[in-house]
């Protein structure tokens, strides 16, 4: 756990509430954005990113080490999970290389990201990646997000999935895969532009 | 290192901080030496930034901040003040079965020695007394029914005798007559 957020749990420990705020604003853009970009278009996050801390301060005595962040996204995960069985939505996704978690309940998040070549001019390269991680099944997304949006480890992350370190590893390699190929050959013009335009 | 896919794999791990010194070190002069490997390493920092969601994006509606700040608020006022929901500790309950466990076999142990000394063994032993008393009276009472009976059908046993005899002195006295 990184020392501010550490010094904040503990000053909230001890009674201090504004502490928790601090570490609420600490933490609100990965594990929002993590939370958003796994439910797009669900509407449901600004729900889960508050359930996600009412059950975190509820369990906070039994938090002991280790990353705060990766507890949390921890929450997440499992409420992520829990929301979509409980909508019912069965959508199964296309196992591809993962296929062997087919079945499972991250599976049934569905996709609902729109379609990549929607009027793929008028939109910029942020959105244009950020629909085609909708598009990732959903044990991919969430490794791709987790480890992009919150740095989180791969250990970290084979942690909170509950798989090994090698096949988090797969799946975000498998998630590059699907970026590059939906993503076409435009993007990598636009980003070598990019990097061209930072270097000058 | 053979193959892209080995390289990606290493440039991820580098990226996350869990390689080891050897393999990174052994990496990061490929990525100095081969741009094609420095290529994959900056394309995935590019996409990192891209990714992320912006600031203005994260933007969680205040009734949410409010309710987590309500229950943080409310939480911290229930651990000051100890009316906090009873957290299961194992230590305390072994503790306690040990404990009972003991105060039972002492209590056992003193009941199986101090027994006889009891009250409530007097009382059994007043109890066993009458009951003794009463068995002696009712073996009495018997034995006076059973004389008495005895009495009573051999007074009947004469009184028939002496009925029959008068009897058959009244025949010969007819017969006479």
């Amino acid at each position: 756990m990184d020392d501010a957020a550490g010094k904040l749990l503990e000053r909230y420990k001890q009674g201090d509430t504004d502490a928790l705020g601090e570490l609420v604003e600490l933490y609100r853009r990965p594990l929002y954005g993590f939370i958003l970009r796994m439910t797009e278009g669900d509407g449901a996050a600004d729900d889960i990113f508050q359930d996600v801390w009412l059950r975190a301060i509820r369990k906070i005595g039994s938090f002991r080490r280790g990353s705060f962040l990766s507890w949390l996204f921890r929450i997440a995960h499992n409420l992520v999970i829990d929301r979509a069985r409980r909508a019912g939505r069965i959508v199964l996704l296309d196992g591809g290389e993962d296929a062997r978690t087919d079945g499972m309940p991250e599976d049934r998040i569905a996709d609902t990201a729109p379609d990549p070549s929607d009027s793929a001019a008028n939109r910029d390269i942020g959105d244009r990646i950020k629909c085609a991680v909708g598009h990732l099944p959903p044990e991919q997304r969430e490794v791709f997000l987790m480890r992009f949006e919150a740095d989180l480890t791969f250990r970290e992350i084979a942690g909170i999935q509950g798989t090994s370190i090698n096949t988090a590893l797969a799946r975000m390699q498998y998630a590059l895969e699907k970026m590059r190929s939906e993503l076409g050959p435009i993007y990598y013009e636009e980003v070598n532009d990019h990097e061209k335009q930072k270097r000058d | 290192m053979k193959n892209r896919k080995e390289i990606e794999r290493l440039v991820l791990l580098r990226n996350s901080g869990e390689l080891d010194d050897h393999k990174r070190i052994e990496i990061d002069e490929r990525i100095a030496s081969d741009p094609e490997v420095a290529r994959l390493c900056s394309e995935m920092e590019e996409m990192k930034g891209l990714v992320r969601i912006k600031d203005e994006e994260a933007l969680v509606p205040d009734k949410a901040i409010e309710t987590i700040m309500h229950a943080a608020r409310r939480r911290s006022r229930q651990r000051r003040t100890g009316v906090v929901g009873y957290s299961f500790s194992w230590r305390p309950a072994i503790y306690s079965a040990a404990a009972a466990l003991l105060l039972l076999s002492t209590s056992l142990l003193f009941w199986q020695k101090l027994a006889p000394q009891a009250p409530s063994s007097n009382y059994a032993m007043l109890n066993l007394n009458w009951n003794s008393k009463i068995d002696e009276q009712l073996s009495e009472l018997d034995q006076l029914v059973t004389s008495t009976l005895l009495e009573y059908s051999e007074e009947i046993d004469s009184q028939r005798d002496l009925n029959s005899l008068a009897r058959e002195i009244i025949n010969l006295e007819e017969a006479q007559i």
